[in-house]
């Protein structure tokens, strides 16, 4: 697969196909899923009216993780293989990535003042992911670091394996430390987790979620494809020699 | 190895007191929090072992580009390249350089230093045992980001954005061994989790060190 998509041409040829795919999902599921969770579907025991925010605030932090993960994993086949194509998909989750952090941290914030009663608390899950936020700016930067392309995709691939390590620890932040954040309601076996009513509106917001994240992404790295390649074929100027002879 | 630990010392004895400066800086970043908290010594207490903490890895921070940027303008870092040293005893001497030249004495200073906040003798203690256990993870991340960067003349900036998020499990359990040390001592459970993310780090970020530099040097 990763071989088979190393070659931009045929990964172009691929996006063509997935991109359309990704960005109808996304659109579909994310109607469906806005207006079963809006408006659809019924207020949750324990939070009332306020459990609407889980459906915007659960899949924006997934997605972020997902994001930074796909970063690691680009990163590791670039810095392995060399493949150029990983370092445009790898570029091109950042910034949709740093965004759905964003979009996790304030509607976090924002479900926590009416939840919790404060907008902002310094407990594991909350301080880690907003040093995932700090490392996705850091990530980015060292991308604009040089203009040559190559030495930046190489000191990016490094920055993006090591910042993985933050992943697992936002994963189990919850369980390790006393915090205000609940722990897993939906993976963890025993739990009764989420009656049906309210885990359709969310699956449908995730898979929404994930589709988009997935067609900014494949966007992203045709884009980073088509201006390389545009740069390689730019019209150079044809060397001049001129030849004086000694008189 | 040891040739270049030497050398780099004895360049650094001739600079005239250019490795001073990081100290300066943590003296006078700790008497600013001083002066800023008004001088109420009972807060201050309370306060100081953050307060050196972060003084600690500002100070770090501020002399990250001086670990490889040198020998990487000058050229020595190819002639080592090309001289078949390989580059993870290079930069495992720069890092030892690095923390016997700039961590190493703003440790040493921390007991005078700390007179400034009048915290007493086990409080002390606790301070420089968990300053000299978190020191090779301050080495590490201040390495990594020194290594992606030496190739650039700007930048010192970005090694606030690198180092920093990775910084911070260290700094919090760093914070919280020097609480507990003098109440729980040396098996406090703050201080072995601050010893295993320094040993977390140097596994981690030392091969991550040596692939930047290599790629730094690479010619493209």
């Amino acid at each position: 697969m990763i071989n088979y998509l190393a070659n931009p041409a045929r990964f172009l040829r691929f996006s063509r196909f997935a991109v359309p795919v990704a960005g109808w999902g996304a659109t579909i599921a994310l109607a469906a899923g806005l207006y079963l969770s809006l408006i659809g579907s019924p207020p949750a025991v324990d939070h009332g009216e306020n459990v609407r925010m889980m459906y915007v605030h659960v899949p924006a932090a997934w997605c972020a993780m997902a994001a930074y993960t796909g970063i690691a994993i680009a990163s590791l086949v670039s810095f392995i293989w060399r493949h150029p194509v990983a370092d445009s998909a790898a570029k091109s989750l950042a910034w949709p990535g740093a965004i759905f952090t964003v979009l996790a941290l304030v509607t976090g914030s924002l479900w926590g003042k009416v939840a919790w009663g404060t907008w902002w608390q310094w407990d594991g899950r909350m301080t880690s992911v907003l040093v995932l936020l700090f490392i996705y700016l850091g990530y980015l930067a060292i991308w604009s670091l040089t203009p040559d392309r190559r030495r930046a995709a190489r000191l990016a691939s490094i920055l993006g394996m090591v910042g993985w390590i933050n992943i697992p620890i936002i994963k189990f932040s919850v369980e390790w430390w006393n915090s205000l954040h609940q722990t897993a309601t939906i993976s963890q076996p025993g739990t009764p987790g989420l009656p049906a009513e309210l885990l359709l509106p969310l699956a449908l917001m995730a898979l929404g979620y994930t589709c988009l994240l997935t067609w900014l992404a494949l966007r992203g790295t045709e884009a980073d494809i088509v201006r390389q390649r545009s740069e390689r074929s730019a019209p150079q100027n044809p060397a001049k020699v001129t030849l004086e002879t000694l008189s | 190895m040891r040739a270049i630990i030497a050398r780099d010392i004895k360049l650094a004895m001739r600079s005239g007191g250019h490795w001073a400066l990081s100290l300066i800086f943590f003296a006078l970043f700790l008497a600013l929090c001083g002066i800023a908290m008004g001088g109420q010594m009972t807060r201050l207490s309370e306060l100081s072992l953050p307060l050196t903490w972060l003084a600690f890895i500002f100070a770090a921070l501020l002399s990250v580009s001086q670990i490889f940027r040198g020998e990487m303008e000058d050229g020595s870092l190819a002639q080592f390249k090309l001289a078949g040293i390989g580059m993870g005893t290079v930069s495992a001497a720069k890092l030892i350089n690095y923390a016997l030249l700039t961590l190493l004495p703003l440790v040493v200073m921390t007991p005078l230093l700390s007179q400034l906040f009048g915290l007493n003798g086990p409080q002390i203690a606790g301070l420089i045992i968990s300053l000299l256990i978190g020191l090779p993870a301050v080495a590490i991340y201040m390495g990594l980001s020194g290594a992606l960067l030496c190739g650039q003349k700007t930048g010192g900036f970005l090694a606030i954005l690198i180092s920093a998020p990775l910084m911070i499990p260290t700094l919090i359990f760093g914070v919280a061994a020097a609480k507990a040390f003098p109440d729980s001592g040396i098996m406090a459970a703050e201080l072995r989790i601050l010893f295993g993310l320094s040993l977390v780090s140097v596994a981690l970020g030392f091969p991550a060190i040596i692939a930047a530099l290599s790629a730094n040097l690479e010619t493209s």
